[in-house]
């Protein structure tokens, strides 16, 4: 797969920017779809009110990763964490605003650095939950 | 609520390609063998986010109707593969009122933590 190369120094532009908003419906069928994969289950029908929490971490994702994936390198996990302030009703429709809020750099084994993505939630205005997240990215340029 | 669970799940690949659709996380690290094999890994790799998923869905199975989860954090420690069994547990840490901490991990047969973290859980009144 042929991938363009960016500078880190690029991905810095976007540091404090807040990200376009995404927009997503929570479907009965994306969230049947999400529980399905997770139980490995692919028929599987979600018949529940409330969106599963494990849900919202992965909502933006491929906005986000899509920015990091233009750096050369291999992009994996760190950490992620998740304040629901509000159950989210099936059917709604929920938006992320998210911001780039800390890229640290590493040389010490290899280069490395370490992106950290604030998403909010809203549903009708109102803030329903707060995720972060940490992104490594491995042997990534640096110029 | 029992004081701990546990449950044991091997993600397939097939699992790795549904949740790369559903979620629109397309890295190539999850499917192509090429790219893999260019930085150093076996095969394609199982997605945190995945792993996390399948912990909380351990926790909400293991709530049933007595509650919902209202927090979590998660670290990555070590990279998972496809079709290699990952041990799930999952065991209260504290209690303050109705709202419970339950420390879960993800790990593999040998012992080995891929996924841990803090879930906090409110229980029904």
């Amino acid at each position: 797969m042929e991938r363009q190369t960016i500078s880190i120094d690029k991905l810095k532009t976007l540091l404090h920017k807040p990200l376009e908003p995404f927009t997503y419906t929570l479907s009965r069928e994306l969230v049947s779809d999400y529980i399905g994969t997770v139980k490995n289950s692919p028929d599987y029908y979600y018949s529940g009110l409330i969106v599963p929490c494990f849900i919202l971490p992965t909502l933006g994702c491929e906005q986000m990763i899509s920015k990091m994936l233009e750096m050369k390198g291999i992009v994996l996990q760190g950490g992620s964490t998740l304040s629901v302030y509000e159950q989210i009703p099936v059917g709604c429709t929920i938006s992320i605003n998210a911001v780039i809020s800390n890229i640290k750099e590493s040389k010490l084994d290899g280069y490395m650095c370490i992106i950290t993505i604030d998403k909010d939630y809203y549903v009708n205005d109102g803030l329903v939950a707060h995720c972060r997240q940490l992104s490594v990215v491995k042997g990534a340029p640096t110029s | 609520m029992n004081d701990t669970y546990s449950m044991t799940t091997t993600p397939t690949l097939e699992q790795v390609h549904s949740w790369a659709r559903v979620s629109g996380d397309n890295n190539p690290v999850h499917y192509d063998n090429s790219f893999t094999k260019s930085m150093g890994l076996p095969g394609p790799i199982v997605h945190g986010q995945l792993v996390v998923s399948i912990l909380l869905d351990m926790v909400d199975t293991w709530l049933g109707q007595e509650g919902y989860i209202i927090d979590f954090s998660f670290a990555f420690r070590s990279i998972s593969y496809p079709d290699y069994p990952l041990v799930c547990k999952g065991a209260i840490a504290s209690k303050n009122d109705r709202t419970y901490s339950l420390k879960v991990s993800a790990e593999d047969t040998t012992g080995h933590v891929h996924v841990e973290g803090i879930v906090t859980v409110q229980l029904c009144s």
